[in-house]
């Protein structure tokens, strides 16, 4: 015979766990509910750190085989206020635009394009001696978003894009398609950074003396518009 | 005495130093202010003997007809181990630039010219170099240099100047030239040319484009200098017989136009 005061002491206990199994079951049911509005909703997440990226207008050059020409061409995208990773981000875009196949300069690679990119300010002199041992905290070679605006004021940059040597070896050989892609680049960096004045390649590296057997990637260009009107002369 | 000097140039007597021709070495001899050979090359001096000469030496050539055909340099690029683009899965573009040169050396020569080519079959270009290419070119002097390619993207024929910054004329000699902007004094009568060649090859019904890039083929060369590139048109190939011999002839017609133009002087051989 089982206590009587044992008997009432399960049946509480009894009791107790199938309320507590019927609110965790409703809190489960709560948060089904929630997770689902959420992916059905139409606006993005907040990204951590969202005051830094926002979409602007960046303007791309873009090239057009058939036609020979060189066009502008305005895009809203993210991008983030570093200077470098601003211009890589820039330039995957609009490598991103000619890996497409229905591009109108198609170009075929695997991967990324770019190795990396960086901007030096100019005029490229040897670096002098330190008068003093204080001026040295002033001189930097990586600019910072505020440094990049204030040296930019006085010589501007030269920006060098580190190609990768996979993208060059698979880019198409030929005067005007080799042209089109670098005035291209050249004509993109111009329209978006405005204090970069010379532009220079390497390919993984090193100087490479043409891109795919014709133009000559081993000089400095000036950073200018490469907008290009259709010459073509059509009977 | 620079007026001296320039009576001299006009007989066509070298005069010894600073002779005031403006190729890219005696330029340089006489710009750099630290040589020895500097008594009668003082700075101003040189400049203004560069300045006059250059003024004067392409009317002296006008005024004296020269007694030999004028030469057409054509320049079948690639050859050898560098094959070039690929047009089609058998067909490399050092093929279809030599056939492309030797068809066009034909019709110029028909036309009165004396043409000089880079290379004749594609091996014998085996040991050329860029500069060698270069080098013969510049010796030749040549009223046009014309360099060919072909490609299997871009449709139609594209024309390519050279992108350096055109050089007042005034400053030829002035300064040391480097051996990869010897093109620079020359680009104004290179557009002239790529401008003279693009009518021509579209009123021959060809689809042309010209526009200026950086080659190094172009960039080194003291002549006016069009580099043609010639793409598929259609069903056809760069190596299609009826369309290449329609270019060259396109080509030829506007060369012989170009014999008589003003802006048609020939190099003065910048060798390295
Ligand atoms: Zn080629």
């Amino acid at each position: 015979m089982i206590p009587r005061y044992q008997r009432i002491l399960f049946l509480a206990l009894m009791t107790l766990s199938v309320l507590m199994a019927g609110y965790l079951w409703r809190v489960h049911q709560r948060t089904i509910a929630r997770l689902n509005s959420i992916s059905s909703a139409a606006t993005p997440i907040e990204a951590p750190g969202g005051a830094t990226i926002q979409t602007e207008a960046v303007t791309f050059l873009l090239a057009d085989d058939a036609a020979g020409t060189i066009t502008p061409s305005d895009r809203q995208i993210a991008l983030p206020n570093e200077p470098t990773i601003r211009l890589r981000a820039i330039l995957e875009r609009l490598f991103s635009d000619y890996g497409q196949t229905d591009s109108r300069h198609p170009l075929k690679f695997d991967g990324s394009a770019i190795a990396d990119v960086f901007f030096l300010p100019l005029p490229l002199t040897p670096p002098k001696p330190p008068e003093s041992g204080y001026k040295n905290t002033e001189e930097k070679t990586t600019p910072s978003p505020t440094a990049f605006t204030d040296m930019a004021a006085r010589n501007g940059y030269m920006a060098v894009i580190n190609l990768r040597q996979s993208f060059a070896d698979a880019h198409p050989s030929g005067i005007e398609v080799e042209t089109l892609t670098v005035l291209s680049i050249l004509g993109t960096v111009h329209a978006n950074f405005p204090q970069v004045s010379r532009i220079r390649f390497l390919v993984d590296g090193k100087t490479r003396p043409t891109l795919a057997g014709h133009f000559s990637l081993d000089r400095v260009y000036p950073s200018t518009d490469t907008t290009l009107q259709s010459t073509k002369e059509i009977p | 005495m620079p007026w001296i000097r320039a009576f001299f140039l006009l007989l066509g007597i070298p005069t010894e130093e600073c002779s005031g021709v403006f190729i890219a070495e005696n330029a340089h001899r006489c710009g750099s202010p630290t040589l020895h050979r500097q008594k009668k090359c003082s700075k101003p001096a040189s400049f203004a003997a560069a300045a006059v000469a250059a003024l004067l030496l392409p009317a002296a050539r006008a005024q004296t007809p020269a007694p030999q055909q004028p030469v057409i340099l054509l320049d079948a690029a690639h050859g050898g181990p560098d094959t070039g683009a690929r047009l089609t899965e058998k067909l490399p573009e050092r093929e279809v630039t030599i056939a492309f040169a030797n068809r066009l050396q034909s019709l110029l020569i028909v036309r009165g010219f004396k043409v000089v080519l880079t290379h004749t079959t594609p091996d014998d270009a085996a040991n050329l170099t860029g500069d060698g290419r270069v080098e013969l070119a510049n010796r030749s002097g040549a009223m046009a240099c014309i360099t060919l390619h072909a490609s299997g993207n871009a449709a139609g024929v594209h024309l390519f100047t050279s992108a350096l910054p055109e050089t007042e004329p005034a400053l030829q000699g002035a300064k040391p030239v480097p051996w990869n902007e010897a093109q620079a004094p020359w680009v104004t009568r290179s557009l002239r040319l790529a401008s003279e060649l693009q009518a021509a090859i579209s009123r021959s019904h060809t689809p042309v484009t010209s526009s200026r890039t950086w080659l190094a083929a172009l960039d080194s060369l003291a002549c006016p200098a069009v580099a043609i590139e010639l793409g598929p048109l259609d069903d056809a190939t760069a190596q299609d017989p009826a369309y290449q011999q329609r270019v060259a002839e396109a080509i030829a017609g506007a060369l012989l136009f170009w014999r008589g133009h003003p802006n048609a002087v020939t190099g003065t051989g910048a060798v390295r």
